[in-house]
């Protein structure tokens, strides 16, 4: 095998570079190592990479690793001075990128259906896209890595293969690392892998049974080996109880929905596995209107009693009403609530006029004129309702109770194998270890390999399999952890919408009733005042004692002398009437 | 004491019942106001007439009042006449003086101007003076700015000459007097 390294835009055999020693690790969801070192006088000489510089290792020409040189240690002893380079693989770009999505807001927020743009945040919503679509944990992470890639970071997309939805998950500053290893809680039996050979490392994430298997023979180089099942995390069943909180007109009610599998199980099952989820529910206001009318009858006496104050206590039969005329012709009048546009009716004022005759003990009126405003409508009497705002519910995940019982139940080999040999020409890493020349079930356990030590000096391989403790398989409590972690999203209609929680503003109607009556110039017959503390002390102005046929009495100016001064006054006098 | 009293009265502040004449060159006291006319006509109650003159180094001293005794609120019914004559056997002369209320004469173009009738005068027996409110054509004249009811009249001292050689006349006054209601 001939390796060689890329460094500053030269590619050498690696030995030229001082390079003496190499080991690579790489672990499961966390950065790909290569340690390099180099012999010499190190006190007195500079790096020979420098630090946030790329490198690459080429094995027989093919690429073997990739990434940035993130530590450069000087190590000295009496064996000697050596620099130790730490090169960081792709996973290291992942770990110290905030991940962040687009969100929708108005340009104008004023406007009514205000022109929207994306604006970046780092709080996320993991598990739905800009246009509300609900993501599967596959489609999610390669939101995140496409997102990496369009921030600078030199990966392509790989294989992956994850359909399982998961609840909403709202959170914020995470980096691209702890959203992936976020998603993969759901589904711990995958691994993500980073292919170095293309020219554009591949990223690939891949569940136990997508990966390919690899067999290790023990009487082949193995040199020390441990291995266990681990019945212990095995667990029986999955019990997953949605809970929703609804809210319609601010009635608030809680919805629960249990998914379990198999499903012939009941969550009470020792380790079994049962996650309380909260999902957001739906929330609904509606506007509701309660409107009461009445037809306008104006030839009716009564009608115009009921709008007309002052005609309440004259006797119906003392009234004649004539000349009447109306601004609208709307059938109804409104009486009680108020008529708003998102009621879809017409409301208008209308003046509706007549010419009212009558009399009692007190005035005798002809044809006076009447006007009342009223608030005229094409609704009729009864509850107009509207929606103001809706939130659909968070939709539940099908089958995401089946998905972690087949991640977790199968059966798990926990254990470390280390292999000595003059050229490591395996590549165990992302593949399912199965080891033979040992025990029969060893043959086929399909343990998932997490980590990877490889010593070039020393052919030496270290292999770590089983469960996967950092994505929480390790145990029930850590398992728990997804659910207890998880909070519903309060805001995924405001990333696709732009839309913010309702201040409770409800459109009020334009249109109430009016009580407005106008009087026009009345033409009284006769008026009568009365002293209320005795009755027999009136004044009565009446044109029936007038017994000419044409004279007007009314105030008239005169000339007085008080106590001999000159002065005016008026008096209620008569025109002069021949006799 | 006088009563306090109101009563409607013409656009001359007088009774309708007292005749009102647009003949207004009937006036000699024209134009005075109807407030003028008003407050003569219900609260007059004296009228004094002052004034000197000499004639041919004679010197004559004149100072004589007309009185009504007619209360103001009666004043409705019959009007008050301030009125005076006498004869002076010394000088040969009369004279008067009157203020009749019994009528008022009008602007007919403007009733704010009314006038009423004032009567003064002294002659002597042969014509030789004679003293007034007018200018006498024909005769010499001394005349003499007085002031009555706001208003600036003036009197005359109309005489003959010769025979009279010297004529003087001054401090003419003629002083209203009003009751307080």
């Amino acid at each position: 095998m001939v390796w060689t390294l890329e460094y500053d835009g030269t590619t050498k055999p690696i030995a030229s570079f001082g390079v003496s020693s190499i080991k690579r690790v790489r672990k499961n969801l966390l950065t790909d190592k290569v340690i390099l070192y180099v012999q010499g006088n190190a006190l007195s000489s500079l790096p020979t990479f420098s630090a946030n510089t790329s490198i690459k290792i080429f094995n027989d020409g093919n690429g073997w690793f990739g990434g940035i040189v993130t530590q450069t240690p000087l190590h000295c002893s009496s064996n000697g001075e050596a620099y130790q380079y730490e090169v960081s693989g792709f996973w290291w770009y992942l770990e110290n990128l905030i991940y962040q999505q687009a969100w929708k807001e108005p340009i104008d927020p004023m406007e009514d259906s205000p022109t929207l743009y994306n604006v970046y945040k780092s709080r996320v919503i993991l598990g739905l896209d800009i246009s509300g679509v609900q993501l599967s944990i596959g489609q999610q992470i390669t939101d995140v890595i496409n997102y990496a890639i369009s921030c600078g970071v030199n990966l392509a997309m790989g294989d992956i293969d994850i359909p399982v939805h998961i609840p909403l998950d709202e959170c914020k500053d995470l980096s691209c690392a702890d959203i992936i290893r976020r998603l993969l809680r759901w589904v711990p039996d995958t691994i993500c892998y980073i292919d170095y050979g293309p020219s554009v490392p591949t990223i690939s994430f891949l569940r136990r049974l997508q990966m390919p298997s690899i067999t290790l023979n023990l009487s082949s180089h193995v040199q020390e080996f441990s291995i266990q099942p681990r019945y212990d995390l095995q667990i029986p069943a999955v019990v997953l109880k949605f809970e929703t909180t609804n809210s319609i007109n601010g009635k608030i009610w809680k919805e629960s929905i249990q998914q379990k599998y198999p499903e012939t199980c009941t969550g009470s099952e020792l380790k079994a596995l049962v996650l309380t989820i909260n999902l957001e529910g739906s929330k609904a206001n509606y506007v509701v209107q309660n409107i009461t009318t009445a037809a306008i009858e104006t030839s009716s006496v009564s009608w115009w009693q009921a709008h007309v104050p002052g005609l309440t206590n004259i006797p119906a039969s003392n009234i004649s009403i004539g000349n009447v005329s109306r601004s609208s012709t709307l059938p109804n009048e409104l009486i009680t609530g108020t008529v708003a546009n998102w009621m879809n009716k017409t409301a208008e004022t209308d003046i509706v006029r007549c010419k009212i005759s009558y009399a009692d003990a007190s005035e005798a009126v002809i044809d006076r004129e009447v006007a009342v405003r009223i608030l005229t409508t094409d609704a009729t009497t009864g509850t107009y309702k509207d929606l103001l705002s809706l939130t659909t519910a968070e939709s539940i995940p099908l089958n995401l109770a089946e998905q972690i019982y087949n991640s977790v139940n199968p059966l798990q080999y926990d254990g470390t194998v280390v292999t000595v040999s003059e050229e490591i020409s395996q590549d165990f890493f992302g593949k399912m270890l199965n080891i033979i020349g040992g025990q029969p079930s060893w043959e086929t356990m399909n343990a998932v390999v997490q980590e990877v030590v490889e010593d070039l000096d020393s052919g030496k391989i270290f292999i770590k399999f089983g469960p996967a403790k950092h994505l929480g398989a390790a145990d029930l409590a850590e398992l728990t952890r997804s659910g207890r972690l998880l909070f519903e999203s309060k805001n995924h209609s405001e990333r696709i919408t732009a839309e913010v929680s309702s201040d409770g503003t409800v459109e009020q109607g334009i249109y109430a009733r009016v009580d407005n009556t106008s009087f026009g110039p009345g033409k009284y017959k006769m008026i009568k005042f009365a002293d209320p503390n005795n009755s027999g002390r009136s004044i009565q102005i009446d044109t029936a004692d007038i017994a000419v046929s044409a004279v007007t009495v009314k105030l008239r100016e005169e000339d007085v002398c008080e106590s001999g001064v000159l002065k005016k006054r008026y008096s209620l006098a008569s025109e002069p009437y021949s006799s | 004491m006088n009563d306090e009293f109101l009563t409607r009265v013409s656009f001359a502040g007088v009774p309708h019942t007292l005749p009102h004449s647009s003949d207004t060159s009937q006036a000699t006291l024209y134009p005075i106001t109807p407030h003028d006319v008003c407050k003569t006509y219900w609260t007059l109650s004296s009228l004094t007439v002052s004034y000197v003159y000499a004639i041919n180094g004679i010197q004559t001293y004149r100072n004589f009042s007309a009185t009504s005794s007619v209360a103001p609120k009666n004043r409705l019914i019959s009007p008050a006449t301030f009125e005076m004559t006498n004869f002076d056997s010394q000088t040969q002369t009369s004279y008067i003086v009157a203020l009749k209320l019994d009528g008022v004469y009008f602007d007919i173009d403007d009733k704010s101007k009314i006038g009423l009738k004032l009567i003064f005068e002294e002659a002597d027996s042969f014509n030789l003076i004679n003293l007034c409110l007018w200018p006498i054509p024909g005769m010499n004249n001394i005349a003499r700015e007085f002031t009555f009811l706001n208003k600036t009249l003036s009197a005359y001292l109309n005489y003959q000459s010769p025979p009279v050689t010297s004529a003087s006349f001054s401090n003419f006054a003629m002083v209203p007097e009003f009751i307080v209601i």
